[in-house]
C-alpha cells in the first residue's frame, strides 16, 4: 500500500499537518455535499428541493461525516476517495452496531440518536487524534 | 493530475446518478416520497418492514411484537436487527417516510459498495478501475434487483459490509484493520450473519497464507486474535440465538447435494454480453496470476472467493448463497474491468486518457437502455387507498379487539398481514386456489353457491412457530407458540395450523376488500358485507375505494340471519 497524503504536505508538525488537511478536505467535502444535492435534484426532478435538501444532508450528516472523521486515523495511508467510501462504510456499521445496544438498554431514545451518534463519533475521535498522534510521534 | 482528480470526480457522481436514476428514480417516478410502499413484492418485504416499524414506534428491538405471536409477550427477537436500525434512523435523519427511507437507503447501500470496489480495484490499476464501473447497471437490473422487491435489506447491508471487510481484509497488515474489520463483521452478523461469515471466512484464507509467507508471525496471530475477541463481545448477545438450532434451521441446510434457488436467482447469462467479459477476464486473469507467480492475487481473491461461494449451492453447501449473487456485478467488476481493457488495448486506434473515463458512462447507458425495465407494478400495496386502510386498522382498533380480514388478492402474500399491527384473522382463499392442501372446500362451497354463513373457516395469524425467552444472558428456551395458544401447528388431513370454523359474528372489526382480480370474491365480499350492515349494531367504521372496514358493537351475537 502506499505511504502517500493526500496533500502532498511533509512537515513536521503533524498539527498543523492534520489542520491543512482538514482545511483542503474540508472544502472537497462541502464539494461532495454539493454534488450529492445536484445529482439527487437531478434524478428526483419532481420532488422538492425541501425534501432533497434534508435528504441528501441526512445522510451526508448521519454516515458520510463520521465515516470521514473515523478515517482520519489513516489518513497518511488512504487517499481521500478510499477514505470517504470505506469510511462511509464503516460509520453504516459503527452507527448501527451503538444504536443497536443503546436501543437495547434503552440509554438514549432511538428518535435522538441521529443527531447524538455522529456526535459522539466525531467528538470522540477529535479527543482521540492528538493522543493518537503523540503516540506515533514517540514510536 | 488534479485535471485527472476532477475528471475522476465527475465520473464517479455520473456513475451515482446513473445508478440512483435506475436503482429508485425510474421506479419511484423521480419522487423521493411516495406515498404508499413500492416495491412490497413478497411476505419478506412485510416482515422486514414490521421490524422497522415496531423499532420506530415502540423503540423495541429486544422483544417480538406480541401481535405476531397471537399476544404472547415477553417473547426474545430472533431477527437480526443492525439493518433496521439505520433505516430508522435514516428516516428520522431525512424526514422520509419509513419505507421511502428503507428503499432509498439500500440503493445507496448498493451504489457504494460498488464505489468501494472500485477504489479496490484501484490499487491495482486505475483503468481497469475506471472500465469496471460500466457494469454497474445490472446491480438493479431483472433478477440482481429481487433483493429490493422481496425486502430483503438485511441482506442487502450485509452485503454492502461484506464488500468492506474484503477490502480491509486485502491489506489485513495495516495498522488498526483487524479492529475496522471486526466492528463491519459485527455489525454485518448483526444485520445478516452469512455474510457475517462469509467476510471472516474470506479474513481466515487471507490470513493464513500470510501467516505461512511470514513463517507464523506472532504479529499477525496477535492481532487477528485481538479482532476476534472484540467481535465476539460486539455480537455477545446476539450470538446465542444464532447458534440455536431453531434459527440455523430456518435459515437453509447443509448436505452434499445440488440445491436449486427458492426465488428468481441470477444466472450468469443475465449480465448479457458483459458477461463475455467478465469470462475473458477470468481467463486473462488466470494466465496472468500463473505468468506472474501469483503476483498481487489478494486484488483478485475476493472475486474468485465471492465466485466460489455464490456457485457453493451447487454441491449443496447452502441455497441462501444465490441471494449473494445479487452482488455479481460488484464482485466479479476487477474480471470485466480487465476484460474490456484487454479488448481496449489491443484496438489499432489510440485511446486518449480521457476516454477511459467516457466508456464505463456509455457501458452503463448502454445498459439502461438495453437491459433496464423498472419493476412492473407498486406490489402488493396496490395504492394509497390500501395503505390507508391498512394503517386506519394499525392506528384505531384497539389492542384486544378481534380482527376478520375478508378475501383480498394481495394476501397471496402472508406477511401482510403483519402490516395491520394487530392479531387479525383471516380466510385466505388463495390456499384454495393455490391448492396447498388446506381443506376449506366447506368455504368456498359458500362461496359458489353465493350463500352468505356465519361460519368460515378462518386462521390466526401467527409469524412464528417457536420464539426463545432468554432465561440468562447465554441461556434461552423455547416455547411452542402454537401449543402455547391451544392450537394445531401440523398440518394433518388438510387440517392444522390454526384453520376452523368461526362465527364471523364473534369479531369486533372486519375488513373487506371492495376490489380484486377474481370479481366473484369480490362480489361475495360485499355479499358478506351488505349482510353484516343489516344489522344495527354493525356499522362502517372506515371506507374508501379499496376498503370497507365494519364494527360490531356486539361481538358474540348473532349477525346473520339463516346463517350456518
Amino acid at each position: 500500500m502506499e505511504n502517500e497524503t493526500i496533500t502532498g504536505h511533509k512537515t513536521e508538525n503533524k498539527k498543523n499537518e492534520l489542520i491543512l488537511l482538514l482545511k483542503k478536505e474540508g472544502k472537497i467535502m462541502l464539494m461532495v455535499l454539493a454534488a450529492l444535492l445536484i445529482v439527487f435534484k437531478i434524478v428526483f426532478y419532481n420532488e422538492s428541493l425541501l425534501v432533497i435538501g434534508r435528504t441528501a444532508l441526512g445522510f451526508f450528516w448521519l454516515f458520510v461525516l463520521p465515516g470521514y472523521a473515523l478515517m482520519l486515523f489513516w489518513r497518511g495511508r488512504l487517499d481521500f476517495l478510499e477514505r470517504l467510501f470505506l469510511g462511509t462504510t464503516t460509520a453504516i456499521a459503527l452507527i448501527s452496531l451503538a444504536s443497536y445496544y443503546l436501543t437495547l438498554n434503552g440509554l438514549i431514545n432511538i428518535h435522538w440518536q441521529w443527531i447524538v451518534l455522529p456526535l459522539v463519533v466525531e467528538a470522540v475521535v477529535g479527543g482521540v487524534i492528538p493522543y493518537h498522534q503523540k503516540r506515533r510521534k514517540i514510536n | 493530475m488534479e485535471k485527472e482528480r476532477l475528471a475522476e470526480g465527475a465520473l464517479l457522481f455520473a456513475v451515482f446518478g446513473i445508478l440512483l436514476w435506475i436503482g429508485l428514480g425510474a421506479y419511484y417516478g423521480h419522487q423521493l416520497d411516495s406515498s404508499f410502499p413500492k416495491g412490497f413484492m413478497a411476505t419478506d418485504s412485510f416482515y422486514k418492514y414490521d421490524r422497522a416499524v415496531s423499532l420506530d414506534e415502540a423503540g423495541n428491538n429486544r422483544y417480538v411484537p406480541s401481535y405476531l405471536t397471537g399476544g404472547i409477550k415477553g417473547l426474545e427477537e430472533v431477527y437480526p436487527f443492525a439493518s433496521f436500525h439505520n433505516i430508522v434512523l435514516f428516516k428520522d435523519a431525512s424526514g422520509l417516510e419509513l419505507y421511502n427511507s428503507q428503499y432509498l437507503l439500500n440503493v445507496l447501500y448498493v451504489i457504494l459498495a460498488g464505489l468501494l470496489m472500485y477504489t479496490l480495484i484501484k490499487r491495482y490499476n486505475q483503468k481497469i478501475a475506471l472500465l469496471s464501473l460500466g457494469i454497474y447497471g445490472f446491480l438493479f437490473i431483472g433478477n440482481f434487483n429481487i433483493g429490493f422487491l422481496y425486502g430483503w435489506w438485511p441482506q442487502i447491508m450485509g452485503s454492502l459490509l461484506l464488500v468492506g471487510m474484503l477490502w480491509i481484509a486485502v491489506f489485513w497488515e495495516q495498522p488498526g484493520f483487524p479492529f475496522l474489520f471486526a466492528i463491519l463483521a459485527a455489525s454485518a452478523f448483526l444485520a445478516h450473519p452469512p455474510e457475517g461469515m462469509m467476510g471472516g471466512a474470506f479474513a481466515a484464507v487471507i490470513i493464513l497464507v500470510d501467516l505461512v509467507k511470514n513463517k507464523f508471525s506472532f504479529r499477525i496471530i496477535k492481532r487477528s486474535l485481538w479482532a476476534f475477541l472484540l467481535f465476539i463481545l460486539l455480537v455477545a448477545y446476539y450470538l446465542p440465538i444464532v447458534i440455536s438450532d431453531d434459527l440455523v434451521n430456518s435459515t437453509g441446510s447443509f448436505s452434499f447435494s445440488p440445491k436449486e434457488s427458492t426465488f428468481p436467482a441470477p444466472m450468469f447469462s443475465h449480465l448479457g454480453w458483459y458477461g463475455w467479459l467478465v469470462l475473458a477476464g477470468i481467463i486473462i486473469t488466470l494466465i496472468i496470476l500463473i505468468n506472474k507467480k501469483g503476483e498481487n492475487w489478494k486484488f483478485f481473491a475476493p472475486a474468485f472467493f465471492m465466485g466460489v461461494v455464490t456457485y457453493s449451492a451447487l454441491i449443496g453447501i447452502n441455497e441462501r448463497v444465490y441471494q449473494n449473487r445479487f452482488f455479481w456485478p460488484i464482485y466479479f467488476a476487477i474480471f470485466f474491468g480487465l476484460g474490456l481493457y484487454m479488448a481496449i488495448k489491443y484496438l489499432p486506434a489510440k485511446i486518449t486518457r480521457f476516454l477511459w473515463y467516457g466508456i464505463p458512462v456509455i457501458l452503463l447507458l448502454i445498459s439502461l437502455v438495453y437491459y433496464f425495465q423498472p419493476p412492473a407494478g407498486s406490489g402488493l400495496i396496490a395504492n394509497e387507498e390500501m395503505w390507508e386502510g391498512i394503517g386506519w386498522v394499525r392506528e384505531n382498533v384497539p389492542t384486544e379487539e378481534k380482527v376478520l380480514i375478508f378475501y383480498g388478492d394481495s394476501y397471496n402474500q402472508n406477511g401482510i398481514y403483519s402490516a395491520f399491527g394487530h392479531i387479525v384473522y383471516y380466510n385466505n382463499w388463495n390456499y384454495y386456489l393455490n391448492n396447498i392442501g388446506y381443506d376449506l372446500s366447506e368455504s368456498l362451497a359458500k362461496i359458489q353457491k353465493g350463500e352468505v354463513a356465519e361460519n368460515y373457516t378462518s386462521r390466526p395469524f401467527i409469524h412464528h412457530q417457536t420464539l426463545p425467552k432468554r432465561i440468562s444472558l447465554f441461556k434461552l428456551e423455547y416455547v411452542d407458540l402454537w401449543k402455547e395458544l391451544g392450537l394445531n401447528y401440523e398440518k394433518v388431513d388438510g387440517k392444522g395450523r390454526g384453520f376452523e370454523p368461526r362465527s364471523i359474528c364473534g369479531f369486533d372489526y372486519v375488513v373487506f376488500d371492495k376490489k380484486s382480480q377474481i370479481p366473484q370474491f369480490a362480489e361475495y365480499n360485499m355479499k358478506v358485507w351488505g349482510e353484516l350492515l343489516k344489522n344495527n349494531f354493525v356499522t362502517e367504521a372506515f371506507s374508501n375505494d379499496w376498503y370497507s372496514i365494519l364494527k360490531n358493537e356486539k361481538p358474540g351475537e348473532g349477525c346473520i340471519k339463516n346463517g350456518k
